[in-house]
């Protein structure tokens, strides 16, 4: 048998003639939904899947009605107030429409002297308000300059020295707490690649957390990076002198500020103002910053 | 016949029990020849057919008309026999005096004699098929309708019923034959 005389059999089946009484079963249990009960039926039914998206655009469209209608109300004050300064002010410059159209109209003759009289009391009530705001504009910009300014007689010659000295030392000490977590972030970093230091601050970026440490507070010109996407190079101020480092050289140096001249080092110390009052300490060797001691130095020059 | 039954749906909708009375005269013959052809037996299909018939009532209020009213209503007859037959747990196949005793009459009796054994045979084996071939069978071929419709019904693509219909055809061929049917391939 053929697959297409196979189909025509298929499609002669047996067809079985259902019992009596099924017929009046059947319609026996109908049961019609009531009228009106369907909200949505096949015609109606757009509005049931569209409402979600309609809501909010007819809520955005009575919004925008509601603008349109203010911008209107705020165009026409705008206008009035105009209008009523021009009439109030014989010395404001007329504008080139009212010298072209200078007949009066109408309802300027109804109006009379009075009315003239009052917007001319008004114009001079408002003149004397806007100099007491002149006044008191003054008085706030004076206020101002006064706080701003250096106020000698607050403190002595020693007392500002030592208030800068003590200002400058917090800096320091700020300074030598950034550089104490670059030295831990560097360290972290290392664990996680084979004991090799970070090739640039930006690849520890996840050790280092936040941009912010790596200005120093003394830096006073350089901006903080509001984030690691918009870091760069200007939102630093500490040299990073051990790309690809390790802790198999704990006395190289990691860091430097160039304001206090604090190091950090690669065993994650910190040695304060080396860089300024003991510069000779560093020294360099295979193109790498190294901090010895005189004690240090010798050390190692008998070892050799 | 399709637009009669969107409209019959419609009226329905609307609460006019003529509508349905009339979509009751225009289906259940067609439902309980194909759930009668499935279970088997005279009892089981009049049940089922009624079940079939009060689902399509709970379920007119939810009908989107996406699909036609054929294949909706098809659909909700094979879903309530596939419930059954798993709640019951009833064995694939009907038996063949079954077929037997229902010999196809549209080629007429003369050629019916002759060709009864042979009609048998195939019926019986559509039954051996898996479930979806099988369904496939009953639906495009027993019950008329569309590759379409037959698509809708089984919730499944065109090209997948065109598939099925194709494999089932040459597996019947197959076993007509007396082969085995050993590379049997797998349905979608």
């Amino acid at each position: 048998m053929n697959p297409s005389e196979i189909e025509n059999r298929l499609r002669a089946p047996p067809q079985p003639r259902p019992p009596t009484g099924l017929r009046e079963r059947l319609i026996a249990q109908i049961r019609t939904p009531a009228r009106g009960s369907i909200r949505g039926n096949a015609n109606g039914g757009g509005w049931r899947r569209w409402w979600p998206a309609l809501a909010p655009a007819a809520v955005s469209a009575a919004c925008a009605i509601v603008l349109t209608l203010h911008h209107l109300e705020m165009n026409d004050l705008k206008d009035t107030i105009q209008a009523l300064t021009n009439a109030g002010n014989p010395a404001a410059p007329v504008p080139a429409v009212a010298v072209v159209d200078s007949t009066p109209t109408p309802g300027t003759q109804d109006a009379g002297p009075d009315e003239l009289a009052r917007l001319r009391e008004t114009a001079s009530q408002l003149r004397a308000e806007i100099a007491s705001l002149e006044q008191i504009q003054e008085e706030n910009n004076g206020l101002r300059a006064q706080l701003t300014a250096p106020q000698p007689g607050t403190f002595t010659a020693d007392e500002q020295a030592a208030m800068d000295k003590a200002r400058e030392r917090a800096q320091s000490i700020h300074c030598v707490n950034n550089l104490k977590q670059i030295g831990l972030a560097v360290r972290v970093w290392g664990l996680d690649n084979g004991d090799v230091y970070s090739p640039d601050f930006l690849s520890m970026s996840n050790e280092l957390s936040t941009p912010k440490i790596l200005v120093c507070p003394g830096d006073t010109n350089r901006p903080v990076a509001a984030d690691w996407a918009s870091f760069t190079g200007a939102n630093c101020s500490y040299e990073y002198l051990a790309p690809n480092g390790s802790p198999a050289e704990p006395t190289r140096v990691l860091a430097r500020c160039p304001i206090h001249g604090n190091i950090g080092l690669c065993d994650g110390s910190v040695q304060q103002r080396v860089a300024k009052d003991h510069p000779e300490w560093l020294v360099q060797r295979d193109n790498k910053l190294y901090f010895e001691t005189p004690d240090a130095a010798r050390a190692v020059r008998q070892a050799k | 016949m399709e637009p009669d039954g969107k409209r019959l749906v419609d009226r329905i909708r609307n609460g006019d029990p003529q509508a349905a009375v009339a979509l009751v005269d225009l289906f259940y013959e067609r439902i309980y020849a194909f759930l009668r052809r499935l279970s088997g037996q005279d009892a089981d299909a009049a049940d089922l057919t009624q079940r079939t018939f009060t689902r399509v009532w709970q379920a007119l209020p939810s009908y989107a008309a996406r699909s036609s009213v054929v294949s909706w209503i098809h659909g909700i007859a094979r879903h309530v026999y596939l419930d059954w037959h798993r709640r019951e747990r009833r064995s694939e196949g009907r038996p063949d005096e079954w077929w037997v005793a229902h010999p196809a009459t549209a080629p007429g009796p003369d050629e019916l004699a002759a060709r009864s054994d042979l009609s048998s045979a195939l019926f019986a084996s559509v039954e051996t098929l898996e479930p979806d071939l099988r369904d496939t069978i009953h639906l495009h071929f027993f019950q008329g309708l569309t590759l379409e419709e037959t698509a809708e019904t089984m919730g499944v693509a065109v090209s997948t019923v065109k598939y099925r219909q194709r494999q089932a055809v040459e597996l019947l061929q197959q076993k007509l034959a007396g082969e085995p049917a050993g590379a049997r391939p797998k349905t979608l």
